[in-house]
């Protein structure tokens, strides 16, 4: 029912445009991203730093199977070849060799004064940033040359590399004594990378092109990387249909489900270090019984919930996810088995209400299970357990509420049941979420033995005694069942066929850490 | 949208001189009838179905499927039958809509009968009040409210109506003061009838033409809110279904599962069409 | 109006303003959380340093004060700075406002054509098919819910045509003026299509209503041809309704269509507006929210000026 005067407009349209494709052009990649960017400062970022990963580098980066890599820095350090060194007093330092030769965008040269830098803006306190991970465990840096870095930890601590230096380095010559949070740097930033920006149009597009200066010889190979901003689900698959895009890192499980036959486009699954669970509420003094929550474990069908949002995920049965070394393959398992499930309650003493809902002595089996409001995937995830629930007899009812007003009920326990997700790094700290004090530990769950197993997991740097301590761990976890982990996380890429050289990232580092080396045919 | 209805009322008192068309007085038959018949789907509809809205077919999880013998308006991602969530949705924003309307026309009522009736300071003060509310761009104040409350249908309700009360006020206020000037007023003033009585008892019972035009006004946007609302992701949440909310489920498989835009926009836009013919009619004296 | 007439008129919408804008800060203030929320779960900020951002955005005074101070800033120009990106908020505004008014003027420019041809037409054949056409017609605009229109719509051009781009502001790189166009055409006939249904009926029934007078009488009495009598008569005074209407329109403008942007991916204040909700970038939606409100209140006043102008029954 259009009004004559836009048919006309359109047709005219049409006859102008001629529905042609636009020439492929073998130099430039345009990839697809799924949110609005807020910000181009890679520490300051709400989102993931897709864009950031191209144009920024740091020191070490971690690789597709979450191991890291020397980038800025000429070698990882560990005890091993001397790059860490433990203190008497249980500290640490470690010691950054820096690869000479390097320039920023802007020709100026990369030197272990900017490394410093990045130190001293991220631990000043009037800098507002998300991920200032890491900054505060070190004492001091120390760099006796300009390729040398020495940092010295107080403590020791095995994820010195998770966040703070692998996000990037900023440069010292253009941010020294100015405010970072109000930079012109978090719109165009200058960075060591393949890539460089030059046009930031803000919900449309990030133009980037080829760095002349790269450090790496012979590459990027690619002219231009572009980055167009689609939220619109609809859009990113006739975009990918039509080639105007190449390439979308996270494309949404509902719209993966729709590509699987588009001519021209695989899709490859790239496990990623986060995994989703239900949590249980140990401030309901029902799910104090681990006996129930034993129950409950045998009520989950894993195969609906990795079918629902598309076979593209796989079910998982411990907190470390599989794509990690330490991740426990044959720990306790409570198969899918409602017959089971359904008799353990009998034998609790729940009996079936004439509504069909368990109850015993005035109390029912009824529950709040809270997720995300707006995340499609998680709210049919919700819905599947709801019926696997509803099926041995208890009646969980979703209660979903939007961004901010979630973390709020997560943070203060406001909810009986939570079906979420955890992301961690390459060396997880599973004492924020699981510690008896955790940041995270929204559950109130407390185990003594938890406590003690983590903290062996995570102030040792040998990597057989981080095994094994991991291990017991994962077994307690498996005992106590206060989460139940369901599935490891898995991104779906995108990408045409004509792209190579693409590897995938499990980390939040994100694909386009690796980007120099991708090519179009 | 409301505004412009209501002009035509206000003109409309002039219009006396213009034919009267045949085709009003079917338009009104055709409202009531199309109104009927959604009301029937919605109530009975998921008593028949053999169906109930949240029912999960395990064979059929991951892809909304089309239409087929078993699901007449296919499935979607959680193997529900579309058809029959359709027509619970229904139950849902239908009631929602007449609810919020109810709400909406008897507290405009009430307002505009009262800055009618009262007049000077009080007139003065209502309108301006009426202003203000009119002057705040509404969707996006809406948006705030039900973004960070969780909109139980209760307060859904409550919410619409708050935004669509004001055309009632202004329609009533307009009839309430025209009749004030009346011969049947005046008298019962004069017998010492206290104003309260005069305007429930005798100044109302007159001005219901303005309040059923307002009342069809009022669900037409109480409806429309309430798809947009949910259709935005704040309205009612799922897996209860409503129009807006099946709207908004629908548009990420506009590519590949069209048949599941269409049902629900077009049962919005044929209830607020009936709506609209209804409140056509009344308008043109039938 | 006079002059003094206009100050005056000017005067008293600024007590109007400030109860908007306590009754806006109000409730954005009420509701849970809090723009500082994004770091409840994040490790790295100590329970120092949020205290430290609170003093810092003023949260942790009460809600009176900050309005107060936020009062104060907005009478000086200063309208704050986004929490959610760091950047002022007038420079948020600014950038998302020139797509919002491309959508919204090109849109409201094909409904005032549309509305004047069709009401014009209706009122002129009042009860034969023509008027029938258009009344039907108008019924459907008013009825059809946008976001439907809007989808239906892309399923026709983008999807199964292909003959228009889906979403979005333009091509990447820069882009034609054809591009352009071939972007702005579906959002703005979704908005045009249904704002033009209600004036249509506005404008339909003022030209009936000015038909009927007795001036038009004489002049047609005087020999005057009917289109004369339409265009230089009764036009002037059948559009004076519909003025209102048409102003407030306008003035919608301003806040964005949020749903029509939701559906086209139109980077506008509608979407900066739904981006800031989930934020609860304070400072942001409190500047759209009361720019919206002014252009509502300076609109009313611009409508009570041309409807002067055009009938001087109205003057005085």
């Amino acid at each position: 029912m259009l009004t004559r005067r836009a048919t006309l407009a359109g047709l005219g349209t049409a006859a102008l445009a001629g529905c042609a494709r636009r020439p492929r052009d073998p130099g430039t990649l345009v990839a697809g991203l799924t949110y609005d960017i807020d910000t181009l400062n890679v520490y300051a970022t709400g989102f993931l730093g897709d864009v950031q990963a191209a144009v920024v580098e740091g020191l070490l980066a971690p690789d597709a199977h979450a191991r890291y890599q020397p980038v800025l820095a000429t070698s990882v350090p560990t005890l091993a070849n001397g790059g860490i060194r433990t203190t008497p007093d249980g500290g640490m330092v470690v010691r950054y060799d820096l690869r000479r030769g390097v320039r920023w965008h802007d020709g100026a040269p990369f030197t272990a004064h900017d490394v410093r830098f990045t130190w001293e803006a991220l631990n000043n306190p009037a800098y507002i940033a998300e991920s200032k991970d890491g900054a505060a465990d070190i004492a001091a840096i120390d760099t006796p040359d300009p390729y040398t870095v020495l940092c010295h930890y107080p403590k020791v601590s095995p994820g010195f590399a998770a966040t703070l230096f692998t996000f990037g380095i900023l440069p010292s010559h253009l941010l020294e004594g100015h405010d970072l949070n109000n930079n012109p740097y978090n719109e165009k930033p200058i960075g060591t990378g393949p890539f460089r920006v030059e046009t930031f149009r803000r919900g449309q597009y990030v133009l980037t092109t080829r760095n002349p200066l790269y450090w790496r010889p012979g590459l990027p190979r690619l002219e231009r990387l572009i980055f167009k901003i689609i939220p619109n689900s609809n859009t990113l698959i006739t975009q990918l249909r039509s080639g105007e895009i190449d390439l979308c890192c996270q494309t949404p499980y509902e719209q993966a489900k729709q590509m699987r036959d588009l001519a021209g486009v695989e899709l490859i699954r790239s496990p990623l270090l986060s995994w989703q669970h239900l949590d249980f509420n140990f401030r309901n003094p029902l799910l104090r019984d681990v006996r129930l929550r034993r129950a409950v474990a045998h009520a989950i069908d894993r195969d609906a919930l990795v079918k629902v949002n598309g076979g593209f995920s796989q079910a998982l049965h411990t907190v470390a996810v599989p794509i990690l070394p330490f991740h426990d393959p044959h720990g306790t398992r409570y198969a899918y088995d409602p017959a089971r499930a359904n008799r353990l309650l009998d034998e609790l003493g729940w009996r079936r209400g004439p509504d069909g809902v368990r109850a015993q002595a005035g109390k029912r089996l009824a529950f709040r299970l809270i997720t995300q409001a707006g995340k499609g995937d998680d709210e049919l995830a919700q819905q599947v357990l709801i019926a696997q629930l509803a099926a041995i007899g208890i009646a969980a009812t979703a209660d979903n509420k939007q961004g901010i007003a979630f973390r709020q009920a997560r943070y203060k326990g406001d909810y009986d049941l939570m079906y979420g997700s955890w992301v961690t790094g390459v060396d997880p700290v599973y004492s924020r979420i699981f510690g008896s004090k955790g940041a995270l530990n929204s559950q109130m769950y407390s185990n003594p033995a938890v406590d003690r197993a983590l903290l062996d997991m995570e102030t040792t740097l040998d990597p057989a005694a981080q095994k094994r301590a991991a291990f017991a761990f994962q077994r307690i976890l498996g005992e106590d069942v206060p989460t139940i982990p369901l599935t490891a996380g898995t991104a779906v890429v995108s990408k045409t066929t004509r792209l190579h050289g693409f590897v995938t990232n499990p980390t939040n580092m994100t694909p386009y850490v690796t980007s120099a080396g991708w090519w179009v045919a | 949208m409301d505004a412009a209805l209501i002009a035509t009322d206000e003109v409309g008192t002039r219009r006396r001189r213009l034919p009267r068309l045949p085709a009003m007085r079917a338009g009104v038959r055709w409202g009531l009838g199309l109104l009927g018949l959604l009301l029937a789907l919605a109530i009975f509809g998921p008593l028949v179905s053999p169906y109930t809205y949240d029912e999960q077919a395990q064979a059929l999880l991951g892809l909304p499927h089309a239409p087929s013998a078993a699901h007449w308006l296919g499935t979607d991602e959680l193997g529900r039958d579309e058809l029959t969530r359709l027509l619970y949705g229904g139950r849902i924003s239908l009631s929602i809509g007449l609810a919020g309307a109810v709400v909406a026309t008897l507290f405009g009522t009430a307002v505009g009968a009262l800055a009618g009736y009262a007049g000077g300071w009080v007139d003065r003060v209502t309108m301006r009040l009426t202003d203000v509310m009119l002057s705040i761009p509404a969707l996006p104040l809406v948006l705030v409210v039900a973004g960070m409350i969780r909109p139980t249908p209760t307060l859904l309700v409550l919410l619409i109506a708050g935004l669509i009360w004001t055309p009632s006020a202004r329609l009533v206020r307009a009839q309430v003061r025209s009749l004030k000037a009346a011969d049947f007023v005046a008298a019962a003033r004069a017998l010492g009838v206290g104003p309260l009585r005069i305007v429930v008892r005798h100044i109302l019972p007159n001005a219901v033409g303005a309040i059923a035009v307002s009342g069809t006004i009022a669900v037409g946007g109480a409806i429309l809110l309430e798809s947009a609302l949910s259709f935005l992701g704040f309205g009612i949440q799922p897996p209860t279904p409503s129009w807006g909310n099946l709207l908004q489920k629908a548009q990420p498989w506009l590519v590949t599962a069209p048949w599941l835009s269409l049902p629900p926009g077009a049962l919005i836009f044929l209830t607020i069409l009936a709506v609209n013919l209804v409140g056509d009619g009344l308008r043109r004296g039938r | 109006m006079s002059g003094r007439g206009l100050f005056a008129r000017l005067l008293g919408t600024i007590p109007l303003m400030l109860g908007i804008s306590a009754v806006l800060f109000l409730v954005i203030h009420l509701a849970p959380g809090g723009p500082l929320d994004v770091y409840a779960d994040n490790p790295s900020v100590t329970p120092e340093a949020l205290k430290r951002i609170e003093i810092a955005y003023g949260l942790d005074r009460p809600w009176p004060e900050q309005y107060v101070k936020w009062l104060r800033a907005m009478a000086t120009g200063d309208w704050g700075y986004s929490i959610r990106t760091g950047r002022p908020v007038l420079r948020e505004i600014a950038e998302r406002l020139p797509p919002t008014l491309e959508l919204g003027l090109v849109a409201m420019s094909i409904a005032f054509v549309a509305a004047v041809a069709l009401g014009v037409a209706a009122a002129a054949n009042a009860g034969r098919a023509v008027d029938r056409w258009v009344t039907a017609v108008t019924l459907g605009g008013l009825s059809i819910p946008v976001f439907w229109l809007g989808l239906m719509l892309q399923y026709l051009f983008s999807v199964r045509l292909g003959w228009l781009p889906s979403a979005g502001l333009e091509a990447i790189g820069g882009s034609s003026f054809g591009d352009r166009l071939a972007h702005l055409v579906m959002p703005a006939s979704v908005l045009a299509f249904s704002t033009a249904a209600g004036w249509t009926r506005y404008l339909r029934a003022g030209t009936i209503d000015a038909l009927a007078q007795d001036y038009v009488r004489t002049a047609y009495a005087k020999g005057l041809s009917r289109r004369r009598v339409l265009f230089a008569h009764a036009f002037r005074n059948a559009i004076v309704p519909a003025v209102a209407i048409i102003a407030l329109d306008l003035a919608g403008l301003i806040s964005g269509a949020v749903i029509t942007e939701a559906v086209f991916s139109w980077p506008g204040i509608g979407s900066l507006f739904v981006e800031s909700m989930d934020g609860r970038d304070y400072p942001v939606l409190m500047g759209i929210l009361m720019m919206g409100s002014v252009a509502v209140i300076l609109a009313n006043i611009l409508a009570d000026l041309v409807q002067a102008a055009l009938d001087p029954r109205l003057r005085g």
